[in-house]
């Protein structure tokens, strides 16, 4: 299931938004990917132009490549990740000795969850008085989180909703308090760098419609219903009206990068060894692209 | 009277000494020549990944593997991995043998053992161990009990086909003689059975140890829990291939470790105790 923190990609896809843009001879390839990693293996295979991926991921995959694979050209989706937890948590410390899921091993919401855990002195592990953080896909999480295998679960929109209104969970920590301002970018557009050199003019042609895509989505009712009928076809179920109500709340949809919060997921990707060196990590970004 | 005049004693002595002296030097310059072709395949591997057309960083050379290990090692990552599936594989590996051993010269010396358990055993032990996982997970929840299940599975049926072929094929006159001499029972499994398919099941100890290493990484390389598992899987998660590589160098390295360290030696008693070893 995609999530909604890539709405504006299913709503450009779906209302026919992006095709337009790019205008007539040009035809547009569309592919959903589970993670991020797979995508950065796509664009270091030079199959993808450009894709919507969480901030890790993508510098990650410039650091590794040494700046030569991809730029992030523009913000997308910020915020609408939570942590839920069962009902025998009601405090950070009742989490001692328990299991934590997150989406996938050095995700954003991965880092984000391990360092909270820093944060509050909790050492990650098995004993007692340490906290077990397990990556499983969200689709597993929520049948371990109802069987109370996991005791809480730090995932993105909808998952963290459906968590809460299909499962019962309540919200132990919402991301959006541990940031200023409660901005934190979650999708971010990045382009490969062949497709910068020799399309340019295409990429830029696609920002201007994503950038129209997120106005429409925040303004317009029916923007989120294509959303939910591109999720229901390419699923095979609707998600509940609570649950996608309650996770648009939790969103904000911006072409604004978050430099200082990008500049923080990074130094935070590489306190834990996620990331290989923050230095000139900025230099990832190439805002100049964005109209 | 001495038959020997001192003379040839000297000579004898000398050519003694100049005979180790000489295995000495042999095996110093079979060990210098081993390295250098190491060296000259790892030369073959940069240069691969210098010239060759795929980007360093889906191709790294050993010079890269080598800076992420250190890298690995550094950042702490590296060692708790390490312990944590060497952990995993001990206990695991350990529950095999104990199991394993008994059940293969059951399996080699009990007709009923044979009929019931035989065919069971013989088909099980081409399943892939990974499939027991959802099971294990299902069966004991997300926990170091699903792990260990998944490693006794994929090794404990290794060893008991190398125990049963061990004990199947001791020489029939040694069972008859120590039943003449009055050997019977449990005295015969530890007397005849035991010592003398010492061979077949070390080989079986060594089998049952890779087909341990095997299952451990893939259990570990999708429930992720600690572990060189979820190290490997860090390097695919973060698109890092010299990490992967680092991490499957070091599990080549535990495994040279072990062999050099444990089975080496064993096998080599075994040798010398069975008089095969013979250059």
């Amino acid at each position: 299931m995609p999530n909604l923190t890539h709405a504006p990609a299913l709503y450009g896809i779906a209302s026919g938004l992006f095709e337009e843009a790019l205008g007539e001879g040009v035809r547009m390839e569309t592919k959903a990917f589970t993670a991020g990693p797979s995508v950065v293996e796509a664009i270091f295979a030079g199959e993808l132009d450009v894709a919507f991926i969480g901030p890790n991921p993508a510098m990650n995959a410039y650091v590794v490549s040494k700046g030569q694979a991809l730029r992030i050209i523009s913000g997308s989706a910020s915020g609408g990740a939570q942590l839920v937890v069962g009902s025998d948590v009601r405090r950070v410390q009742d989490l001692l000795g328990k299991r934590l899921a997150t989406p996938a091993l050095a995700n954003t919401q991965d880092i984000a969850a391990r360092c909270w855990l820093r944060d509050q002195g909790i050492e990650e592990g098995k004993g007692e008085d340490e906290v077990e953080v397990l990556p499983i896909p969200p689709s597993e999480v929520m049948r371990l989180f109802s069987r109370g295998e996991v005791a809480g679960a730090w995932l993105p929109e909808p998952w963290s909703s459906r968590l809460v209104i299909e499962s019962g969970g309540s919200v132990l920590v919402d991301e959006a308090s541990l940031w200023p301002d409660g901005r934190f970018p979650t999708t971010l557009v990045v382009a490969s760098l062949p497709a910068l050199e020799k399309r340019r003019d295409l990429v830029r042609r696609f920002l201007s419609a994503h950038a129209e895509a997120i106005v429409r989505l925040k303004s317009d009712p029916d923007a989120r219903r294509v959303v939910s009928r591109q999720i229901e076809r390419d699923v095979g179920f609707s998600l509940p009206p609570a649950v996608i109500e309650r996770a648009y709340g939790n969103l904000d949809f911006s072409e604004e990068l978050l430099t200082d919060a990008l500049a923080v997921l990074a130094d935070r990707a590489m306190t834990l060894g996620y990331l290989r060196r923050t230095d000139g990590i900025l230099d990832a970004l190439a805002p100049d692209l964005v109209p | 009277m001495d038959y020997q005049p001192t003379e040839t004693r000297n000579r004898v002595a000398a050519l003694r000494q100049g005979s180790s002296a000489a295995a000495r030097r042999a095996s110093l310059v079979l060990g210098l020549r081993r390295a250098g072709w190491l060296l000259v395949l790892l030369f073959v591997w940069q240069v691969l990944a210098w010239v060759g057309p795929w980007p360093e960083w889906v191709f790294p050379g050993p010079l890269q593997v080598a800076a992420a290990l250190a890298e690995l090692f550094t950042s702490g990552l590296l060692l708790p991995a390490v312990g944590r599936s060497l952990l995993r594989l001990g206990v695991g590996y350990g529950i095999s043998l104990a199991i394993g051993i008994p059940l293969g010269m059951l399996l080699g010396r009990n007709r009923w053992v044979e009929e019931i358990l035989g065919a069971p055993v013989l088909g099980l032990q081409a399943l892939p161990s990974i499939t027991w996982l959802p099971v294990a997970l299902l069966w004991f929840g997300l926990s170091e009990a699903a792990i260990l299940f998944v490693v006794v599975a994929g090794s404990v049926l290794a060893v008991a086909l190398s125990a049963e072929s061990g004990v199947r094929n001791i020489d029939p006159s040694w069972v008859r003689a120590a039943r003449t001499l009055g050997a019977d029972g449990w005295h015969l499994y530890t007397t005849i059975f035991l010592p003398a398919s010492t061979p077949a099941l070390l080989a079986g100890a060594k089998l049952g140890w890779s087909f341990a290493w095997r299952s451990l990484m893939a259990a570990e390389l999708i429930f992720i829990s600690g572990g060189l598992g979820q190290l490997l899987e860090l390097g695919r998660q973060l698109n890092d291939v010299s990490r992967i590589f680092a991490v499957m160098v070091t599990i080549t390295l535990i495994g040279l470790v072990v062999e050099k360290l444990v089975f080496g030696p064993l096998e080599e008693a075994v040798r010398r105790r069975f008089g095969t070893n013979v250059d």
